[in-house]
């Protein structure tokens, strides 16, 4: 049930060791200024493909005035928003925000991974109606903070709306649900799928890095062939779905007010049989991902790659210490003919439902996803990688090059293929019923219990299941 | 609801216990200021919120739109039927069943060998004994978890050939995992309930049998068991309702294993199904579950009381 | 029930005094042996907290390392890490299974003596309610509690994880049973020709002839409370309020993080159990005057 966007406890700086660069005040202030600015230039619609309807529903309890209106709070009077998160050393983030904004004032608790326990500790606090201001969301789970009435709709608040063409466009659409006039997150954390490989190990056996699937189940015999395995195949239920984004094979889709899962469908199969031919020829272990039998195999080299986002800059490292400088990153391999690739992982900043102040709430979410300063704070110090187009090029922090990975420039090397994430993907409502679901019954699918579509048909007839008893209506 | 759990297990030996008390109404006052605070606090935190579970368990959600907000509407037994309907819930139990029907027993005829050695006078460094066995009950069921999952793992062990070939973490070998984990840490406990109840017994109750030149055995058999049978059947009890509230040990080793699911024990899946989040299912399996082990350590009292008293 | 021969094969027959050797030696290495298994653990856990991170690795599991001696610095580390949360996480595990043990032992010991040694009109019923709530799985609470506690704004608080836990119906249990055992009739009739209140008797003289059997309850309580991982996990959010369980869990599932925790999470437990363990050995001789009544030490 972990979802890897990675929390860190120890500053993870990737290139240059823990330095703290100077903040220019007046470059926060400017920007603020100009993100006000532009806040009154109305909305750009994101016009999607896809059969994603774009029914504004009224998510609101029903109060006569409306419930989504966003003004700030009367002058002169002094707002303290409380968050929490789990990015490594965000608290300084929210330091530079406070020196900044003395009328504002954020008070940051950090903690642990959503999935454990901090998403249900904020469904606790939506239902009993005390939550903080702003929290913290793997984009997979919004809709079912949504559905739980948890959160705000920002559409009104100012500069929300206007900083659509600052963010690539599949962070966005998972924040907005494809939808019209809705968002209900900044994402602030972006996981673009890339190939964390063994540079030196390919190059010994002389066997050239996959591109493509098709390459990949080559490579993958070749390299089984030598002793090794090319990667290991977690159970984790947040691994497999991204399998199904990057062929653009929704799984969940919205018809008017009806949900559509589509986890089993006939279309689905061929991907599954790709991953179950990897299985079936025992050229993947089947490791419990990050936990000690794999860090050791990854650690001996007998794994060569791991697929994954930016948490794995923090992470192969700390799994594989011994093996440093050997590692490279590319894209992740893609499906002949198409350049897509998926997300796995990354988070948003969202804004609870009840917070008294939305408007200074969505100003500070909004800061802390696009102004340079806090960006290259959250990623020097967060080890994360924003949804920003072309982000590298605004933050010279992200330019630096990491020596585990062979001095390459990994950030710069993620950003080239960054805009490729599927932006046609719509998260389900139930997805932690979904991950835990697609975990207990691929670790099923692993040890040879069943095969991995019959464990998709078994998730998705839980899932319909549990949309039902959300009081949804729902087909397949 | 009426139970005959054992009553004071001296009340039929110690003579201390005296005759029946006469009613006294006089004292309204000082019985008042005696449970108030216990009848206070198990109100708020244990009447409540069985009460709001079982309320909540009897309601459903319903929305009007793809991501409309939900209204609660009264959903009678439906509920129970998805508890029921559910396979992960089947699962879950099936699993504790087992270690119901194999653990249990274990834990309990360990307490009370251990019980009966160390009260006997066969054993030397009874002190040592009784430290040693009863040690690992100090330590939480996290950190047993934790610390035997050291000893499970081949690439931790300190044992790393005996952890290979029993290989415990595979889906055939997590229950003795489990298993273990628990006899380890609730076995010494088993033996001090057991044991208190042999030092209570008045000495003078074995002269006889001494006299007559029984040994420990027999001892043991006729005169003590029979004696500590409340004991044993506390210890039961506790066993019983401890083993169907599985929940901390097996959430440890599911960092290690992926033989344990996130529904492996019932308490993980009522756990789990809040987090979804779905409420009301969870309410209504806490139910089920509390009546499932109600009903079993009824059952279990009602078959062990006839056989204490046969 | 009724075959406990099954370890120690003893021919009984002549006086006990004149135990056979060979039972003696079937018994006391089945003892032995299990003696081993009960403390093999322990032991490695001490020789695993002395040791680098290296020698963890390197060097045989059941045996201290020859090269180093690191369990002091190691201590340091462990109270240093997170700006020093292990300390906090002790002082709460205190708080919460110390002060509400012994608070729980007092306010069950209460209760269970009422329903001992009064005739009251509720009484049958209320130890009927005392007997549903022990079958009551603690787990269950936990959610709908959370909800209670939210709607008057104590999530998240000290008093989220302590109040619940001084909720004891398994120590009223015991209390009515040692309460029947430890306090003879006689003795509060006399007190009462004496012209004593109730509550000052109870106070007074009752408590001290429990007081062995109270160190059973608070022991029984304080191990509850010690071990309560859900009530935490459900509850807290911040890691300043953590039990100790609840924080070496939370350091133990970020291992994959942080590597240099896993030897942490070790030194941890060490450092939390050796505590209770001496405190166990000490209240050894409690359980040895066991519950016979008005026998005080």
């Amino acid at each position: 049930m972990k979802v890897i966007t990675g929390k860190f406890l120890t500053a993870s700086t990737v290139g240059s060791e823990g330095e703290n660069f100077e903040l220019a005040d007046s470059d926060v202030r400017e920007d603020t200024r100009m993100v006000k600015r532009n806040a009154r230039r109305g909305a750009v619609v994101a016009v999607l493909l896809g059969a994603l309807a774009l029914s504004a529903c009224a998510s609101s309890g029903g109060s006569s005035s409306d419930p989504e209106s966003c003004t700030p709070a009367p002058k002169g009077e002094k707002v303290t928003l409380s968050l929490s998160t789990w990015i490594p050393n965000f608290q300084e983030t929210v330091d530079l925000w406070n020196s900044e904004h003395p009328d504002i004032q954020v008070d940051y608790t950090e903690v642990t991974q959503g999935n454990q326990g901090t998403y249900q500790t904020y469904l606790n606090q939506i239902k009993a109606g005390k939550t903080a201001d702003l929290g913290y969301f793997d984009y997979d789970v919004l809709p079912t903070f949504r559905i739980a009435d948890g959160l705000r709709n920002l559409y009104k608040c100012a500069g929300v709306a206007d900083a659509q063409d600052k963010f690539i466009k599949s962070a966005w659409t998972a924040t907005t649900f494809g939808q019209d006039k809705s968002i209900y997150g900044l994402g602030l954390d972006f996981t673009p799928e890339g190939l964390f490989y063994r540079a030196d190990l390919f190059k010994q056996a002389g066997i050239p890095v996959p591109t493509t699937w098709d390459e990949y189940y080559q490579a993958a015999k070749a390299v089984r062939a030598t002793g090794g395995y090319i990667a290991n195949l977690p159970s984790w239920g947040t691994f497999w779905p991204t399998n199904w984004m990057q062929a653009g094979k929704k799984w969940f889709e919205l018809d008017g007010d009806t949900w559509k899962v589509n986890i089993a469908t006939d279309e689905n199969k061929q991907i599954a049989d790709r991953l179950q031919q990897l299985v079936d020829e025992k050229l993947v272990t089947t490791y419990p991902l990050f936990q000690d039998e794999y860090s050791k195999a990854l650690n001996d080299g007998v794994i060569w790659s791991q697929l994954g986002g930016p948490w794995g800059f923090r992470l192969i490292p700390s799994s594989a210490a011994d093996t440093a400088g050997n590692w490279s990153l590319t894209k992740m391999p893609v499906i002949d003919g198409s350049t897509s690739i998926a997300s796995w992982g990354g988070a948003a900043m969202g804004v609870f439902k009840n917070s008294a102040h939305p408007y200074e709430a969505a100003e500070f979410a909004l800061w802390a996803t696009t102004d340079p300063k806090a960006l290259a704070l959250n990623s020097s110090r967060g080890g994360i990688f924003p949804p920003i187009k072309d982000v590298v090029s605004q933050v010279p922090e992200m330019q630096a090059t990491n020596p585990f990975f062979g001095d390459q420039a990994v950030f710069k090397e993620m950003n080239s293929w960054a805009e490729d994430v599927n932006p046609e993907w719509l998260w389900g409502p139930t997805m932690v019923q979904v991950n835990a679901d697609l975990e207990s019954e691929m670790a099923k699918a692993l040890s040879g219990q069943q095969t991995i579509f019959d464990a998709l048909k078994v998730v998705q007839g839980n899932t319909v299941d549990a949309i039902k008893s959300q009081g949804l209506s729902v087909t397949q | 609801m009426t139970v005959n759990l054992p009553a004071g297990h001296l009340e039929r030996s110690a003579p201390t216990s005296g005759r029946r008390r006469m009613s006294f109404t006089s004292h309204t006052g000082a019985i008042l200021a005696l449970v108030a605070p216990f009848l206070i606090l198990l109100t708020l935190f244990y009447l409540v919120p069985i009460g709001y579970a079982l309320v909540q368990s009897f309601f459903k959600l319903e929305r009007s739109s793809a991501f409309g907000s939900p209204r609660e509407v009264f959903a009678g037994f439906e509920q129970y039927v998805h508890v029921l309907e559910n396979a992960a819930f089947w699962g879950s139990l099936g699993r504790v069943g087992v270690l119901l029907v194999t653990m249990v027993p274990v834990m309990i005829l360990l307490g009370l060998l251990f019980a009966l050695l160390i009260d006997s006078t066969l054993v030397k460094g009874r002190r040592f004994f009784r430290l040693a066995f009863f040690a690992p009950y100090a330590v939480p069921g996290v950190i047993a978890a934790i610390m035997w999952g050291f000893f499970y793992a081949p690439t931790l062990s300190p044992l790393p050939g005996v952890a290979e070939s029993l290989n415990l973490l595979d889906s055939r070998g997590i229950m003795i995992a489990l298993a273990n984990i628990i006899v380890w840490t609730v076995s010494g406990f088993n033996m001090l309930i057991m044991y208190s109840a042999l030092q209570a017994v008045p000495q003078e109750l074995y002269e006889a049998a001494r006299m007559d030149g029984a040994g420990n055995v027999r001892i043991a058999v006729l005169v003590k068991v029979p004696l500590i049978m409340p004991s044993i059947i506390m210890t039961g009890v506790l066993s019983i309702i401890g083993t169907l509230q599985l929940f901390n040990e097996p959430t440890v080793l599911k960092t290690l294993s992926k033989a344990v699911g996130l529904d492996f024990t019932p308490n993980m899946l009522v756990f789990n199904t809040a987090s979804i989040p779905n409420y009301n299912l969870a309410a209504a399996t806490s139910v089920v579950l509390a009546l499932l082990t109600a009903a079993l350590s009824f059952v279990f009292l009602r078959i062990t009381q006839k056989r204490a008293f046969e | 029930m009724k075959s406990t021969t099954l370890g120690a094969p003893v021919e009984g027959r002549g006086r006990i005094a004149k135990d056979r050797p060979i039972s003696v030696i079937a018994a006391t290495g089945f003892m032995i042996a299990f003696a081993v298994y009960f403390l093999t653990p322990l032991w490695w856990l001490i020789v695993a907290a002395s040791k680098t991170r290296a020698d963890m690795v390197s060097t045989f599991g059941l045996w201290f390392s020859t090269d180093s001696f690191a369990l002091f610095d190691n201590v340091a580390a462990l109270f240093t890490e997170n700006d020093g949360a292990f300390g906090r996480w002790m002082l709460n595990s205190f708080l919460y299974a110390g002060v509400g043990g012994a608070v729980g032992t007092l306010i069950a010991a209460m209760m269970g003596y009422a329903l001992a040694k009064y005739q009251f009109r509720a009484r049958n019923a209320l130890f009927n309610i005392i007997l549903a709530a022990i079958l009551i799985p603690v787990t269950a609470l936990a959610l709908p509690l959370f909800l209670v506690f939210g709607a008057v704004s104590l999530t998240d608080t000290f008093w989220a994880v302590f109040l619940p836990s001084l909720v004891s119906p398994f120590g009223v249990y015991l209390g009515r049973i040692y309460a029947a055992a430890a306090v003879p009739d006689e003795l509060l009739e006399a007190s009462r020709l004496d012209g004593s209140g109730e509550l000052r008797t109870f106070f007074s003289m009752s408590l001290r002839l429990m007081a062995p059997a109270l160190v059973t309850i608070f022991l029984f309580q304080f191990t509850q409370i010690w071990n309560n991982f859900f009530l935490p996990l459900v509850m807290l959010q911040d890691d300043a309020l953590y039990p100790l369980n609840l924080g070496l869990f939370s350091w133990n599932s970020q291992v994959y993080l942080a590597p240099d925790l896993r030897l942490l999470v070790i030194v941890g437990s060490l450092v939390a159990i050796i505590p209770v363990i001496i405190a166990f050995l000490l209240l050894q001789r409690y359980w040895r005057t066991g519950l016979a009544a008005g026998s005080i030490k």
